[in-house]
């Protein structure tokens, strides 16, 4: 059945938004559970997160959309489309798209949590779509419940009369039916022509070796149907629709998606790449006068090198970053060569948790064992001519002759913290060059603090050290806001005198020597004894800032050698060439793999 | 290598035992040699090396030890001049009983269990057994710093030791540098004495070197009965039961007393060939070990051959790698930077 004039009046597309752990996947179970979408059968927790690492993690990656039809108490038919929503900062241009294709969000707030940071970013990323919100306390029967304490603070931020703020458990089920009905009272249903041309608003897509590319849209305008030949805006690539449809747990074929039509669609399309998350499809025959607003390029801003452990495996590794890349649209890689790994490639994420998300998939589902390098956000160097070059490497970074300045990218970062954690974390913040730009107090023990950063000071340890020093207390999101002049360098890492490549990382020249001294010290020790004495040593250009000595392999004249001690060393042997299988060699020196990842904790040596 | 097999047989005390337990261990050795025979391991192959040691022989009488000779000799074929070695702790040796050994055909004397034996006491086992008749003497010295004053001292007279095994002393090890400072200067001066290193810890005047420590470190087949005895034929490694209770029992049920087994593949016995190779004086071939190391059969890597030779831890003669001063100490760490 087409959608209808009617239909569209009883369509509500809407979302769930709240920082991470707060129930949103919960509530969703729930819903689908409550409106009968789901028999009790196929229900299993956290329906709509089907990866085992978003399972794991207990986060959703890649978004997801259903379809759930709804009969209310009256008897009046509703069709709501749920559109999931990635719950990290790296996928903040991912949310953005999803945000476009709703009319209303929930915003899900934990009553013993209270407000967290990605409350406040998802919220105010929700207005600027001008969705409605539905404010919902979750959590209400646990004990720790503060559920008055959080309904001010909600009230506060949202401006929503206290009254109409939700309290619910989605665990037991408790105030969903009013989340139900909320949703058909207060998100307004979709507007859109159907009679217009077509404009379906990406903002999905994944890929499965079979029928290649599914794309999930939100069509805002006129309407698409198999057969029809249509265009991606951005690339103008054509391809001819095969099958439109409905998401419900699986893929439902219908004859027409039609504005305000939330489904998929597959054309035989054979890479994510070609049909990205933010795009506008509309027809080939009838094209839509403007794309629709928002549409970005996804831009990595985190780097790091992935080399195989077992340099026979480059091959294997080459092929499944191909695979992986036509399921992540905003994952790259390219080949480089490094003097201490070998061959490997230089790889681009959104941000940390992508990077981990990719590695970790590559080493479960394809069995890799990799060696990672620190990672490291993107330059810019401005050169003496007026060029800029972007360096994504710290090797590439121009030698001081030809540079005018360096920029690092900068984040507006907010963190709630706990008010008796306040010294601690300015402490922090100020350590990792943050510059304070507001404080607001959201409820008498709780601050939210918003500071300006350098993107490469959150990158490398910040969300650890932030919990660390208040106990896990601390939530924090941030958003790109430039590029910034600094005095950045770059220090180099020497081992018995040849340079490490993958150990250089660009670093403020004020926090060079320290950073210098702390990376040779822990180098130390992670690189074992070998059979010469070996000097680590931390450089500015020629200038050498640090050094560390990591003494020669103990003697050993092992005595007797009769038949079990043959068995005996032939298996000790075995073990070290094991060992020295698994570690890089650079000149006459063996690393073992964790120390290219040094970097990641020189901060611990100040604890 | 020398040509033929070794046998080894491994005896459980280190203290006197009443007769009937001699009896029962050496119907115990009988039937695994026996078991031995009828699983063809006992082959065809001539002994041409056979040493009684483990805790103390020469605790066991004279008609004990006889016994278990005996026992042994019936299942193998020992080849004409095969070599007799017996060990035995300094505090147990006797004028009859090395007499009695003499008799028996045993050629070697092995004093062990030197720890805090004076000089006096070597020197008398020494000059007991060359008395007996034994055209070898071997000492088992630990380098406890006690061997300064034997090695220096003029007790001992070096004339009648024909081979020397280094050894650490039993207890707490001596630090990195003096262990290193001990051994070196015993070397030197075994070296003075006439006694030649011939793998790192064994030295012997020409003609003495031990034929049962050559065939072990050459890869040779050897076949050990007694409880905790190891076997080494072909890629096959076995060990037997430690409990020599347990051992009796098994052979009694008519089983061969192993408690483990390995078949080595070729890089295994490569590797062993390597590390046992690098321990002696005629060093190795970087191009048949490599053959059995490179899944490409190729050598041993030049390129690590090379550093190591720049850095003073072997030398290169003859397309043979040996050992320095220098990578003496450090000899299995070599092996393993050696290792492709």
């Amino acid at each position: 059945m087409s959608t209808t004039e009617t239909d569209l009046s009883r369509t509500r597309n809407f979302c769930i938004i709240a920082h991470i752990d707060h129930g949103k996947s919960t509530l969703a179970d729930r819903i689908l559970e409550k409106t009968g979408t789901l028999g009790k059968r196929e229900m299993r927790d956290q329906v709509l997160d089907n990866m085992d690492l978003e399972r794991e993690r207990g986060i959703t990656i890649k978004s997801h959309a259903i379809r759930i039809d709804y009969r209310d108490p009256d008897g009046g038919a509703w069709r709501f489309n749920l559109i999931d929503t990635p719950g990290h900062v790296d996928f903040s241009y991912e949310v953005s798209r999803s945000l476009a294709a709703c009319e209303g969000a929930l915003l899900v707030v934990d009553a013993a949590q209270g407000i967290e940071a990605q409350t406040i970013a998802n919220f105010y990323l929700a207005m600027e779509h001008g969705l409605a919100i539905i404010p919902v306390i979750n959590k209400i029967d646990l004990p720790a419940a503060r559920v008055e304490a959080v309904e001010a603070a909600v009230a506060d931020l949202t401006g929503e009369a206290r009254e109409r703020i939700l309290r619910i458990s989605a665990r037991t089920g408790e105030g969903v039916d009013d989340v139900i009905r909320a949703m058909a009272e207060r998100i307004p249903s979709p507007a859109g022509d159907p009679d217009a041309p077509l404009q379906a608003l990406v903002f999905d897509s994944d890929f499965d070796s079979y029928r290649g590319v599914s794309v999930y849209v939100r069509v805002v305008n006129g309407t698409v149907r198999a057969g029809d030949r249509i265009l991606f805006v951005s690339n103008g690539a054509e391809f001819a629709v095969d099958e439109v449809g409905i998401l419900r747990m699986k893929r439902v074929p219908r004859g027409v998606l039609s504005a305000g039509d939330v489904g998929y669609l597959l054309a035989g399309i054979k890479r994510v790449r070609d049909a990205r998350v933010g795009d506008t499809i509309t027809r080939v025959s009838s094209p839509a006068e403007r794309p629709l607003a928002g549409f970005r390029e996804p831009k990595p801003m985190v780097f790091s090198g992935l080399y195989p452990a077992d340099p026979g495996m480059y091959e294997a590794l080459r092929d499944a970053l191909d695979k992986l890349r036509l399921n992540d649209a905003a994952f790259v890689f390219e080949p480089e060569t490094s003097n201490a790994l070998g061959f490997g490639f230089r790889c681009g994420y959104l941000g940390l948790l992508h990077m981990e998300i990719v590695q970790e998939r590559l080493e479960r589902e394809y069995g890799l064992d990799l060696v990672g390098t620190v990672p490291n956000v993107v330059y810019r160097a401005v050169m003496k001519d007026g060029s800029v070059i972007r360096v994504e490497n710290p090797r590439d970074l121009p030698s001081r002759g030809d540079l005018a300045v360096v920029e690092e990218p900068i984040v507006d970062a907010q963190l709630i913290v706990p008010s008796e954690y306040m010294g601690s974390v300015m402490k922090l913040l100020t350590e990792k060059r943050g510059e304070q730009t507001a404080m607001e107090y959201l409820e008498p023990t709780r601050v939210l603090l918003r500071f300006r950063l350098p993107l490469g000071e959150v990158v490398l340890d910040f969300y650890d050290r932030l919990k660390s020093a208040t106990r896990g207390y601390a939530s924090y999101d941030y958003e790109h806001v430039g590029f910034q002049a600094s005095d950045m360098v770059r220090l180099d890492v020497l081992v018995n005198g040849d340079p490490v490549d993958a150990l250089s990382v660009i670093v403020h020249r004020d926090k060079a020597y320290a950073w210098g001294r702390q990376l040779t010290r822990r180098l130390k020790k992670l690189i074992p004894r070998q059979l010469y004495p070996v000097a680590i040593q931390a450089a500015l250009g020629n200038k050498v800032i640090a050094r560390e000595t990591v003494p020669a392999f103990r003697k050993d004249v092992t005595a007797k050698c009769y038949g079990g001690d043959i068995t005996r060393k032939r298996k000790l042997l075995e073990k070290q060439r094991e060992g020295k299988r698994r570690m890089k060699q650079v000149g006459s020196v063996h690393i073992p793999q964790e120390a290219f990842l040094a970097v990641l904790r020189v901060d611990d040596e100040n604890e | 290598m020398p040509k033929g097999r070794g046998l080894y047989l491994s005896l459980p005390w280190d203290r006197a035992v009443v007769p009937d337990e001699e009896e029962r261990f050496a119907d115990a050795v009988r039937r695994e040699a026996a078991l031995l025979r009828a699983s063809g391991l006992s082959g065809e192959t001539r002994v041409v090396s056979f040493a009684v040691g483990g805790g103390d022989p020469l605790a066991l009488s004279a008609r004990g030890l006889g016994s278990l000779l005996r026992g042994v000799e019936a299942e193998f074929s020992f080849a004409n001049g095969c070599e007799r070695t017996c060990e035995g702790a300094v505090r147990s040796f006797g004028a009859v009983k090395l007499t009695a050994l003499r008799e028996a055909g045993f050629d070697r004397i092995c004093m062990k269990e030197a720890d805090g034996e004076g000089p006096e006491r070597i020197a008398a086992a020494a000059r007991g057994a060359r008395e007996a008749g034994f055209p070898t003497i071997a000492l088992d010295l630990p380098l406890d710093g006690k061997e300064r004053g034997l090695l220096d001292g003029s007790v001992v007279d070096w004339r009648t030791i024909d081979h020397v095994s280094l050894r650490e002393p039993r207890g707490a090890a001596p630090s990195e540098g003096e262990w290193v400072r001990r051994y070196r200067r015993a070397a030197a001066r075994l070296e003075e004495s006439g006694i030649k290193r011939y793998e790192i810890t064994h030295f012997a005047r020409p003609g003495k070197r031990s034929r049962a420590l050559r065939l072990l470190h050459a890869g040779g087949d050897v076949i050990g009965l007694g409880p905790g005895a190891l076997t080494s034929v072909g890629p096959m490694r076995r060990r037997n039961e430690d409990d020599p209770i347990r051992y009796g029992e098994r052979l009694r049920e008519g089983i061969l007393p192993v408690r483990e087994e390995e078949h080595l593949d070729n890089a295994a016995r490569a590797l062993e060939r390597l590390f046992l190779g690098l321990r002696r004086s005629g060093g190795v071939d970087p191009r048949t070990i490599g053959r059995g190391l490179c899944p490409d059969r190729s050598p041993l890597p030049e390129e690590a051959i090379a550093r190591l030779i720049e850095g003073g831890f072997l030398r290169g003669r003859g397309g043979r790698i040996f050992l320095s001063e220098r990578g003496i100490v450090r000899a299995d760490r070599i092996a393993v930077e050696l290792l492709p």
